[in-house]
């Protein structure tokens, strides 16, 4: 082994990091060579220094040390957690409940009312022929004035759309159907909602004589 | 070994001294269990046990007593929080190890100087562990050895102090550190040669405390 190939080992040999074939090729080149010797030397003597730089702590700072954690852990578990402490209490937990139930209504009504709307509408009436929008040259008056952001004739054809589903079998129509009511803020409003169950196509009224929808 | 009755502190003073090698390093698991349990006495034997460890640690890591200090606190909590983590299989030591580095590590991004602090006078308070008799030269010495850790990389430094004076393999750093074993050995090797060569006046003068 050459010098310049002993050297990037020497590093690691000082230390007991090579593996054994060439921790015997460097300790041959090592025992041969007085100035690779001599280095290895110097980086045992480096590493001889090394525990100086070590702090020692006496028993009152280690003490102190465990005081401030056990009065962290202490005052950790005496603070009540959110999630054990507030939430799991019964009378929080209903409201965070009821909270959660309006305002899953008040996301999902503006759909439902319009769909029972259209439900409710549509059965008496005969089937309605899909309308075609006219051409945007034949708008007339106000229409016409009107931002084509958004043309108005095609919504007609989304709702004729809707009122030609073909009609669920009855074999399919089962399941209990369960009624949730909701009082809104305003007391001549009120949410009631028919889930789980198929009405059979029809509106299912309310006892009260109240339409099905919003009351 | 009755620890029941007489408390984690006793079990503790039992267990005193250097912390078990990889071998037996589970004899803490008694307190182990019962710490996880919620048993506080259980816990502050832990700490007993081992705060010695993981002070002299982080002070090898941070250079500074107060800091190291925190880091402790610092490791000691998560070594509470993060208990029931902990597979009965895996070497405690190790695993308190890797924690302290990663506290260290966090410890040393946030204060404004990255390595180890050291005074230019070589008159700070942390020379308490040299002794009180010792030369100029040799308080120099440790002055020189302490910025020569300091001037290294945080990988370098912490590869070094678990290699060279916490006497673990390159496979314990390497799994410590999370790196691969020859990462490591690199890190080791380029530590070795910076160390040498800053430290080299000293050793060559034959400076001995």
């Amino acid at each position: 082994m050459t010098c310049r190939a002993a050297r990037r080992l020497l590093p690691l040999f000082a230390g007991g990091d090579l593996k054994a074939p060439r921790t015997g090729a460097v300790a041959g080149h090592v025992a041969a060579c007085a100035a690779c010797h001599a280095e290895v030397e110097a980086f045992r003597a480096a590493r001889s220094l090394l525990p100086l730089s070590s702090l020692s702590f006496d028993e009152s700072e280690r003490a102190l040390v465990r005081r401030r954690v056990l009065d962290e852990i202490a005052a950790t578990q005496g603070r009540p957690s959110l999630l054990s402490g507030t939430l799991l209490r019964p009378r929080f937990a209903l409201a965070a409940f009821a909270g959660a139930l309006v305002l899953a209504a008040s996301l999902v009504s503006p759909f439902f009312v319009r769909n029972a709307g259209e439900r409710v509408a549509a059965l008496p009436a005969p089937p309605v022929p899909p309308a075609v929008p006219g051409p945007v040259g034949e708008r007339t008056g106000e229409a016409a004035l009107s931002p084509p952001v958004r043309s108005t004739a095609n919504f007609p054809v989304a709702r004729a759309k809707r009122a030609h589903r073909p009609p669920v079998p009855a074999s399919a129509q089962s399941g209990p159907t369960v009624r949730f009511e909701i009082q809104t803020g305003n007391v001549n409003v009120r949410i009631i909602w028919f889930a789980g169950g198929n009405t059979g196509g029809e509106a299912l009224p309310d006892p009260n004589g109240e339409p099905n929808g919003v009351s | 070994m009755a620890y029941g009755t007489a408390g984690g502190l006793t079990m503790a003073a039992l267990l005193c001294g250097p912390l078990p090698g990889t071998g037996d390093a589970n004899s803490l698991l008694p307190l182990i269990v019962k710490a996880r349990k919620g048993d506080a006495e259980a816990f502050e034997g832990l700490m007993v046990a081992t705060e010695g460890q993981v002070l002299k640690l982080a002070g090898r890591l941070l250079g500074d007593r107060e800091l190291a200090r925190d880091a402790a606190q610092e490791v000691f909590l998560r070594v509470f929080k993060s208990l029931r983590g902990f597979r009965e299989h895996e070497d405690f030591r190790a695993w308190l190890y890797r924690i302290t580095v990663n506290v260290c590590r966090d410890a040393g991004r946030r204060s404004s100087r990255p390595g180890p602090r050291v005074s230019l006078d070589g008159r700070e308070p942390e020379d308490r562990g040299t002794p009180g008799d010792a030369s100029l030269l040799s308080r120099e010495c440790v002055e020189a050895v302490r910025s020569a850790l300091a001037a290294l990389s945080p990988r370098e430094r912490a590869a070094i102090v678990l290699r060279d004076l916490e006497e673990l393999t390159s496979q314990e750093v390497s799994e410590i550190l999370g790196s691969r074993p020859g990462t490591v050995r690199a890190q080791v090797a380029s530590a070795r040669v910076k160390l040498r060569e800053r430290l080299a006046p000293f050793f060559e003068r034959g400076v001995r405390t």
